[in-house]
């Protein structure tokens, strides 16, 4: 099939594979997906550009589809998600204006990749061990993390102003309720800061950031997995439309290459949620854990095909690691929901 | 088709810029209700015993099941607890 924006022939079965995947991966875990379009797409003969430009876009819309899927569900809370964005967009394009920075002075390429191997690296392990911690090692509850101590703090922080006065309204207090996370009162300016942090760390990586947020809902602002999944897939769908406007304004998307993938990644979506209510939470951080050490390894092998000469079939070797771990992991979801059966409440729990 | 794509994408890059974002909310939302459908007529399908044709032949299926099975006294159980057709033992019988 030829597709005429990015001048490129793929044959459509890859695709919906590919979006397939995405669409499991991110309804299940609440990530874009955007590493893992990318590298498929570089894979399939994609120009790189458009892989990335065409990748946002499906992001954006898979992020769409998932989202809906995860309100039905009741695990999405637009108000902290609404909170965090006031922080992520202006974030977004300090990043950028860090980024540009650094690339003048010559020092960002090999800097910003290390630091997002060791950030992978580091996260991975800290999920799995997490796990370890809490599920093998004392036998807690699922919605038990070994950071509670930090999310009690955080939750109770009082940040100065306590109340804002807005013209006509009068005096605002500046801390609210998040009933669908399961918090009775916290400053706006944690979720503020948080989403701040995000962007930041997000843009100056180049990825969507639904990959961080995620875990820090869970660990930080201690929120329930399934709402932390819906919640932060409603966060990606606004800094997904920004980079994909971007690009599209740079003619780097190909729209018929991103439907027919959306297409596929709404089939894989309808499952991915779904199993959210099927497997245990900590067992969906564990496997989320799996998933960003194997994207840790993929970035390690692209970044050495870039730095070892000769060594430029590395690049198609991490690819190929990230398409399979990717693959595995959705085979391995789809035994688990064929063997389980729905948790009681829903599987989000609470505290 | 494809040379309208081409044209749009290289001549009006803000209006291909909104046409793309346009199209990809418009597909998610459209894919997001039918399969959204898809579900709940499957769940609904599921609920009933796989019982794909109403309630009326559901409840006439069950009556005429009741009535053959020696345990109906456990199928009555059933239905109660699924808030569906509250049957009477003359129901069944008649």
């Amino acid at each position: 099939m030829y597709f005429p924006n990015a001048d490129v022939v793929i044959h459509p079965a890859l695709l919906v594979l590919l979006g397939i995947i995405v669409g499991m991966l991110g309804g299940f875990f609440g990530v874009g997906g955007g590493f893992l379009i990318t590298g498929g797409l570089l894979v399939f003969g994609v120009p790189p550009v458009y892989a990335v430009g065409t990748g946002l876009t499906l992001v954006m819309g898979t992020a769409i589809i998932n989202t809906l899927k995860h309100r039905n569900l009741g695990n999405v809370d637009f108000k902290l998600g609404l909170l965090m964005v006031t922080g992520t967009i202006p974030a977004i394009f300090l990043a950028e204006w860090v980024n540009s920075v650094l690339e003048a002075a010559g020092v960002a390429g090999p800097v910003i990749r290390y630091v997002y191997v060791g950030f992978l690296s580091a996260l991975g392990t800290f999920l799995l061990y997490d796990y370890w911690r809490t599920h093998i090692r004392t036998h807690r509850e699922e919605e038990d993390v070994t950071t509670l101590g930090l999310t009690q703090r955080i939750r109770t922080l009082r940040i100065p102003p306590h109340r804002i006065g807005i013209p006509g309204v009068g005096g605002v207090s500046t801390y609210v309720s998040l009933p669908v996370s399961g918090i009775e009162r916290i400053s706006v300016f944690v979720p503020v800061v948080i989403g701040f942090g995000i962007g930041f760390i997000a843009g100056m990586l180049g990825a969507g950031g639904g990959f961080i947020l995620m875990p820090v809902l869970i660990y930080v602002l201690g929120i329930p997995t399934t709402v932390a999944i819906g919640t932060d897939l409603f966060q990606i769908i606004i800094t997904g439309s920004v980079g994909s406007f971007a690009y599209a304004l740079a003619d780097r998307v190909d729209p018929l290459m991103a439907v027919l993938m959306l297409a596929a990644a709404s089939i894989g979506s309808q499952l991915g949620a779904s199993a959210t209510r099927r497997v245990s939470p900590s067992r969906i951080r564990f496997l989320y854990g799996l998933l960003i050490v194997s994207g840790a390894v993929a970035v390690a092998l692209e970044e050495l095909s870039q730095a070892v000469a000769g060594a430029e079939a590395l690049s198609t070797v991490a690819s190929v690691v990230l398409l399979g771990s990717g693959g595995a992991m959705c085979l391995l979801l789809l035994a688990l929901m064929l063997r389980s059966k729905p948790l009681p409440d829903g599987g989000g729990g609470g505290h | 088709m494809s040379e309208f794509l081409t044209n749009l994408s290289s001549g009006q890059p803000l209006l291909w810029a909104v046409f793309v974002l346009g199209v990809m909310a418009a597909s998610a939302i459209s894919l997001s209700a039918f399969w959204g459908a898809v579900y709940r007529v499957f769940d609904a399908l599921r609920q009933r015993g796989r019982m794909p044709l109403g309630p009326f032949i559901w409840r006439r299926g069950i009556r005429r099941l009741a009535a053959l099975q020696p345990r109906r006294r456990r199928l009555l159980l059933y239905l109660q607890r699924q808030e569906r057709a509250p049957l009477t033992d003359d129901d069944v019988l008649s």
